[in-house]
């Protein structure tokens, strides 16, 4: 983040983060554990990884709940 | 283009990038002096095309067309380009759901294996959307429609959990 004042986010948003008690730091801090985890998984990664459906995006099929 | 729809984009364009960038230097602190982040920039959408010269491609998208339609359609949309060193290896795009609550990743190319070796793309990949996540408030990250078993499985190591009836897995953000 450009800035580690949670008041440089905006209104509900800074509220939400608040609430949260996250804050730069505490956000890479989780990135950084979370990297360590997966990086014992990732050494498997499938060589073909595809996920998705591109057809479906360009044709605008709309799968989300309402 | 609405005014509103314009506001998003630059808005959300801005956490885009501060997602991307903390995520990079976590990678970096990590010790991982190749791979980089990027958004789906044009030169990102220019070397996708050579992944139509592999024999091995799973599904053939294409990603510049791809990327324009949900780009337009989608101004908090999340998008990571992975690159190792200069050579594009990833590709993903996703957004929040309708109600806000979750981040889905809706598309995720590697890029193919007879085009060169590379290293693994999605740790880097999730590590992106797990922060730009955490930006925007999403309870969970949902990963959709996977496209075999092997990949299902995979992303059922990360803690993931598949959800037949929408074809997705899905984990909470804590």
């Amino acid at each position: 983040m450009t800035s580690d004042n949670i008041s440089d986010f905006e209104g509900a948003r800074r509220e939400r983060l608040l609430k949260k008690g996250w804050t730069k730091e505490k956000i890479k801090r989780l990135a950084e554990k979370e990297l360590k985890e997966f990086r014992k998984i990732s050494a498997d990664e499938p060589s073909d990884l595809t996920s998705g459906n591109m057809d479906q995006l360009l044709q605008g099929d709309d799968d989300d709940e309402k | 283009m609405l005014a509103t729809h314009v506001d998003a984009e630059q808005r959300y364009s801005r956490l885009r990038r501060e997602a991307l960038a903390v995520a990079s230097e976590v990678l970096k602190d990590a010790g991982d002096a190749r791979r980089r982040l990027s958004e789906i920039n044009p030169e990102a959408l220019f070397a996708s095309k050579a992944w139509a010269d592999s024999a091995q491609r799973v599904k053939d998208w294409d990603w510049i067309e791809g990327y324009s339609v949900f780009k337009f359609r989608y101004p908090k949309r999340f998008e990571v380009a992975v690159w190792d060193m200069d050579r594009l290896i990833g590709l993903s795009m996703g957004r929040p759901t309708y109600q806000g609550t979750a981040l889905r990743l809706d598309v995720v190319e590697a890029a193919p294996a007879d085009l060169g070796n590379r290293p693994g793309i999605f740790d880097a990949v999730l590590l992106g959307y797990g922060v730009y996540a955490r930006l925007v408030n999403a309870r969970e990250i949902r990963i959709m429609h996977p496209v075999n078993e092997r990949v299902k499985d995979y992303y059922e190591r990360f803690g993931y959990e598949y959800m037949a009836a929408g074809d997705y897995l899905r984990k909470e953000v804590l």
